[in-house]
């Protein structure tokens, strides 16, 4: 970590009212809301100029499954859709397009880029986010518990089972997971997020998404789970061996409340730094297991556009992905600042 | 201090600043050896991965059946004659697919993780140790790494520019660099301002010189259990870009042969089971070897057994 | 529907043994699901045993198509076929033995010279949204598609269509065109309605391709998500008063084809259709579905292993004859393709009207193949590529890694490409930048269609797969002119015997096995499954099934 010159250090440019703690904050945040948009735009260009560099004749991709028989045609397809115009032209085209909030057209479902997107966002942050937190929630208080009992048996196996869940690849979890509880014995669906037949209104259809969600919440959980579950009870057993511990256990204070009102609270630090590193990847974190499940969400959505070349298509998921990252890590920095008053200017991480 | 890819999270606990001198201590072999040796999980992921690796080499010598030659029906049971592991879709023998395929599974997912800490070393050391303006320039470009989601873009590249075993190589370092770079560069960042360092700048070494027989062995700790993380994890994500359909067709390799028999897998189970059993056994030693390391070079931070 | 009953399956888990596991379970699944969808005793039996077709209920299909928009005027694949052939009208229907059949054409005419054919085309018959359908429509509607759709030798001899009056219309041919009519079905020229269409804008990227689409047909388009559902509701003044039976048709595709069969398997889709072999079999084994024998053809084809005759090796026709002695064809059947394919030595499947047995045939002799390629002056064999389009993966791709080792034994060391998709592999092909490929073709109902392309020379360097093999053989070009033009079938069929045969002798191509998509579906809940030439990319009219 590094520090960076304190506000102190900075003289004269901007007015007074940007000055103390709210002051100093907002220019934090412009500063890096800039940063972020430049960053953005370096994310398009190299995107852009990767797909457009890349062998093969997106034309093919738009005349459908039978091909285009016809060079006429295909040069006329070159032309409406810009393919034609030199890579710098495009490109400008296309992030003058972008600011405006017109992602272009998908190749292959002949509709705007963000009609195509949109209805699958929710349905990635409804996994990633209940995997997530599941995993933090789960991971947390299982890194507790195995840290008060060190030498138990219990918490041999769940560091034994936090190191195996990371080993194991997450398509296999998913696919081992769909063999026995959707398979042999039919207790979850297979996949998809909705069954055709649920009429009813808006409890059933929720009631039978939640239902739908388990087995790939908990295939992608199973990993993030490894993960803090290791990194809690590591970090609990850093604080717990403290000083302070130590002495508010010579003061006499109840172990329960040693651990839960004071410890837990440091302990908890290096869970949300690495917490606010993955939120960013909440909406593309979740490629393979949604082509497992067939989610129908942004990972899946990429994944066949990419087998049909609809270019614009897979653009617009990269950027929406990078966007998402950017917004993700300036929101997190802005809640270290505010929760932290240790920690006054601060690279992230 | 640790990076997200997307499938998968690399995180090694963060190194004490105070063990630099436990560090310097324990750089006799002995010691850390000892320290090593006492830690059975790490033993045990030694054994296990040593056990692999001549499998992969020497196995082909002794089984020397070929992974692409036909010996029979397709979809045979394991324990089935002439294919112990069973046989997939055009009836090839799984056993000598794991055997053979295993050289080139380890091969890929070490050279990516070479790569990787070429790639992030470079520009984390350089970064780190320069600062200033490099500083800035070398974060923002690894922030832009970072910023594009990992595997999305790795599957955009495959497919577009193929899938050969160099390019998913490549690929991967282009992924995986960004930490560690991170790592590299707040390693360099603590170390230059140490005494030592200091001394011999103002006695007027070249800051080459200081670097490379320095500053670099005495971040060799980290950076060494960090390479063996980014090997197990370049040999998930290559497994998971198999499964995507986003490996090279022409040569045998563990991802490769669960990708190829995904349609099947409600059909012949032992197809994807094997082979996915061999990546976990691979990746779980090396994660137990690093988690080995990890404690004894840092004894500071070693779990209370 | 089935969520609910999924706890009482746990007991019959325990009867079934370890591979059949899936099965049996599928098979316990499916009969609790029908006794929950009230349908009573299964009957299990033929297509044959309907009983009075009952209106009203849902027929859910499932896909693994995405289908991109609803209008196959544009071509696009099997897809919109599927969404259009129940939203449109079209003029004819193609019956079992691949005849015309009237559908909203009442009648028609040939004039003497065979270039001109007059329709008479039904009255009182609305779109959609009430506007009354007429020749105009008609009209406008096969110019649209001679100017759009992919397949330009559908239309490529239509000159003009004329509307005297409004229901008539004339079509106007450059020569006699024997495939005319069977490119007039609903799937392959849809009757759009003018009003809509007609405004001016492309229709490649017309609007009303994916919202708010209006036809003709027996049903009327109410949600298209293409990931996720496409619904289609009946058309309660469809010009056939008592159809189409059925309430609605859902169309559910899943992309990804993991969970399809299981769908199937628990009744969460009605019918589905597939090529491949693992699927087949696994349905069979089902007693409570069925696999149909018939239906389908019309996107029925032949595999083949396409070369580029350009090529250095492969121009010389010794060398290509070797590549065809050595492939084990009963290998390829049994085990590439497990079982489920009809063995195919010529460029026209087995099921197709104008297949012909009487073509040069090559066994599997690997000693053969390696004399031959020793008289072409290549002892030591050679190196090729081998690439496959990204489609049924037992012909394409399974094939290619069996090829690669066929290859092998005879001495040529083959390296696969897999290209990503189909508009990378287009490119190398019709530039010619490849050397051995695995290719589908497929029928659409008529050679000049499908086929024709394939072998023109005058189709040398067009898009894909216009001639991928840059075969040219003015004796093939001649009679594939005179089977396009000859109107009486008889004679028709021996022309394309004869085209069968030269194209055996030369091997532009090596096929290796028929492709033959089949239905599956539920005897008990789907009744009459309209198993006919184009299943369900002809309209669902006929088919009901039992109450909801």
């Amino acid at each position: 970590m590094t520090m960076v010159s304190t506000p102190a250090a900075r003289t004269g440019i901007l007015p007074s009212a940007t000055t103390g703690r709210v002051g100093t904050l907002l220019r934090i945040v412009v500063g890096r809301v800039m940063r972020a948009v430049s960053l953005m735009l370096a994310v398009i260009v190299v995107t852009f100029v990767l797909l457009a560099l890349a062998p093969g004749d997106p034309t093919v991709a738009i005349g459908g499954d039978s091909g285009i028989r016809d060079a006429a045609t295909a040069e006329a397809i070159r032309v409406e859709y810009g393919l034609d115009r030199p890579l710098i032209v495009q490109i400008g085209t296309y992030v003058g397009r972008v600011l405006r909030g017109d992602f272009g057209q998908s190749f292959v479902l002949h509709q705007s880029v963000w009609s195509a997107i949109a209805p699958r966002i929710v349905p990635t942050l409804m996994l990633s986010g209940v995997a997530l937190v599941g995993a933090v929630v789960a991971g947390t208080l299982l890194g507790v518990f195995t840290a008060r009992r060190p030498r138990k048996v219990i918490s041999h196996v769940v560091t034994v089972v936090s190191i195996v869940g990371f080993a194991m690849p997450s398509f296999w979890i998913g696919l081992i997971l769909i063999i026995l509880f959707a398979v042999t014995f039919p207790i979850f669906p297979i996949g998809n997020m909705n069954s055709t037949m649920v009429g009813g209104g808006f409890f059933e259809h929720a009631a039978d998404t939640l239902w739908h969600l388990v087995l790939p919440a908990f295939t992608l959980g199973v990993i993030y789970l490894a993960q803090y579950s290791r990194l809690s009870r590591a970090s609990m057993l850093e604080v717990l061996g403290s000083d302070y511990v130590r002495t508010a256990h010579a003061k006499g204070l109840a172990p329960r409340v040693v651990v839960y009102k004071h410890a837990l609270r440091n302990a908890l630090i290096p869970i949300v730094t690495v917490l606010g590193t993955q939120f960013g990847h909440l909406l593309s974190g979740a490629v393979v297991v949604e082509v497992v499940f067939n989610w129908p969400g942004l990972g899946s959505l990429a994944y066949q556009s990419i087998q049909q070349r609809d270019t614009p298509l897979l653009l617009g998921i990269l950027l929406l992905s990078a966007a998402f990252v950017l917004v993700a890590n300036i929101v997190t920095d802005f809640i270290y600042r505010i929760i932290d008053p240790r920690i006054r200017i601060r690279r992230t991480m | 201090m640790t990076q997200s890819v997307s499938t998968q999270a690399v995180l090694p606990l963060p190194p004490n600043p105070e063990s630099l001198q436990e560090k310097a201590l324990n750089m006799r072999p002995t010691t850390a050896w000892a320290l090593f040796r006492r830690n059975r999980a790490a033993m045990f992921g030694l054994i296990v991965l040593i056990l692999i690796v001549l499998m992969t080499v020497i196995g082909p010598f002794i089984y020397t059946q070929d992974p692409f030659a036909s010996v029979g029906a397709r979809f045979q049971p394991p324990g089935s004659p002439g294919a112990p592991l069973g046989s997939d879709y055009l009836g090839r023998d799984g056993l000598a697919g794991i055997i053979h395929g295993g050289m080139t599974t380890l091969l890929v997912g070490l050279f990516a993780a070479v790569m990787t800490l070429l790639i992030g070393v470079g520009i984390g050391a350089v970064a780190g140790y320069v600062g200033g303006r490099v500083d800035s320039a070398l974060m923002s470009f690894t922030e832009l790494f970072q910023v594009i989601p990992a595997t999305l873009f790795a599957m955009v590249v495959l497919t577009l520019y193929g899938s050969s075993n160099v390019a998913v190589a490549i690929v991967m370092a282009c992924v995986l660099w960004t930490g560690t770079a991170r790592l590299a560069r707040s390693e360099f960042l603590r170390l230059k301002n140490f005494e030592f360092i200091r001394a011999q700048r103002s006695l007027g070494a070249s800051d080459l010189r200081i670097i490379i027989r320095t500053v670099l062995p005495n971040a060799l700790p980290t950076l060494m259990i960090n390479a063996t993380m980014i090997v197990g994890v370049a040999i998930l994500l290559q497994a998971a870009l198999s499964f995507l359909g986003l490996a090279d067709p022409n040569v045998f390799t563990w991802g490769m042969m669960i990708g190829n028999s995904r349609p099947y897998l409600t059909v012949a189970w032992w197809t994807i089971t094997f082979p996915g059993v061999a990546i976990f056994l691979t990746v779980l030693s090396v994660s137990l070897v690093g988690d080995g390391l990890q404690d004894a070079w840092n004894p500071k931070l070693k779990e209370r057994r | 529907m089935t969520d609910h009953i999924l706890s009482e399956l746990a007991p019959l888990v325990r009867s079934v043994s370890r591979r059949n596991f899936i099965f049996g379970l599928g098979t316990a699944g499916v009969a609790v699901a029908l006794a929950g969808c009230g349908s009573g005793e299964g009957s299990g039996g033929g297509a044959s045993d309907e009983g009075t077709p009952q209106p009203g209920g849902t027929y859910i299909v499932g896909t693994t198509q995405v289908i991109a928009q609803a209008n196959p005027a544009i071509g696009g694949g099997a897809g919109p076929m599927m969404i259009g052939a129940q939203v449109f009208a079209g003029l004819v229907l193609t019956a079992d033995d691949f005849s015309p059949e009237p559908y909203l054409a009442e009648s028609w005419q040939f004039s003497p010279d065979n270039r001109s054919v007059t329709f008479k085309i039904r009255g009182e018959t609305t779109f959609h949204d009430g506007t009354p359908v007429t020749s105009e429509d008609v009209a406008f509607s096969i110019l649209a598609v001679k100017k759009y759709h992919s397949f330009k030798s559908m239309f490529a001899k239509v000159t003009d269509v004329e509307a005297p009056d409004a229901t008539t219309v004339i079509v106007r041919l450059s020569e006699p065109n024997a495939a005319l009519l069977a490119c007039l079905t609903p799937a392959t020229a849809p009757i759009l309605p003018k009003h809509i269409y007609g405004d001016g804008q492309d229709l490649r990227t017309h609007p009303r391709n994916t919202q708010d689409v209006i036809g003709s047909g027996p049903f009327r388009l109410t949600k298209f998500e293409p990931r996720t559902e496409i619904r289609m509701t009946k058309y309660d003044n469809f010009f056939q008063p008592d159809r189409p039976f059925v309430d609605e048709v859902v169309y559910r595709p899943d992309p990804s084809g993991n969970t399809i069969l299981l769908q199937l398997q628990q009744g969460e889709i009605h019918s589905l259709r597939t090529g491949d072999s693992v699927q087949l079999q696994q349905l069979r084994a089902q007693p409570t579905i069925e696999v149909a024998d018939k239906g389908l053809q019309a996107i029925s084809g032949v595999g083949l292993v396409v070369v580029n005759m350009e090529n250095q090796y492969l121009k010389n026709p010794k060398v290509r004859q070797a590549i065809a002695y050595s492939m084990d064809r009963r290998y390829i059947l049994e085990q590439v393709l497990g079982g489920e394919a009809a063995a195919a030595d010529s460029v026209l499947p087995p099921i197709d009207q104008f297949y012909s047995d009487n073509v040069t045939k090559y066994s599997y002799d690997v000693a053969k193949a390696k004399v031959l390629l020793a008289e072409a002056g290549y002892p030591n064999g050679f190196s090729l590529r081998i690439d496959y389009i990204p489609g049924v993966r037992e012909f394409c791709a399974s094939m290619a890694e069996y090829m690669k080792e066929a290859l092998k034994a005879i001495g040529i060391t083959a390296t696969i490409i897999s290209s990503p998709d189909t508009a990378t592999l287009a490119q190398h092909i019709s530039t010619g930048d490849y050397d051995v490929y695995l290719h589908l073709s497929l029928g659409y109902g008529d050679p000049v269609v499908g086929v024709h392309s394939l072998y023109e020379s005058a189709a040398i360097g067009g898009p894909y797969p216009s001639n991928a093999p840059r075969y040219s053989s003015s004796e093939v070009d001649d009679l594939l002119e005179q089977a396009g033009q000859e109107m009486n079938l008889a004679r028709r069929k021996e022309i394309y015997a004869e085209f069968q045969k030269v194209v055996s002798d030369d091997l532009p191509v090596i096929p290796f096995a028929q492709y033959r998509p089949r239905v599956a579906y539920f005897p008990a809940v789907v009744r009459n499954p309209n198993l006919g030439v184009w299943e369900s990319l002809s309209p669902l009219k006929d088919v009901w099934v039992t109450a909801p």
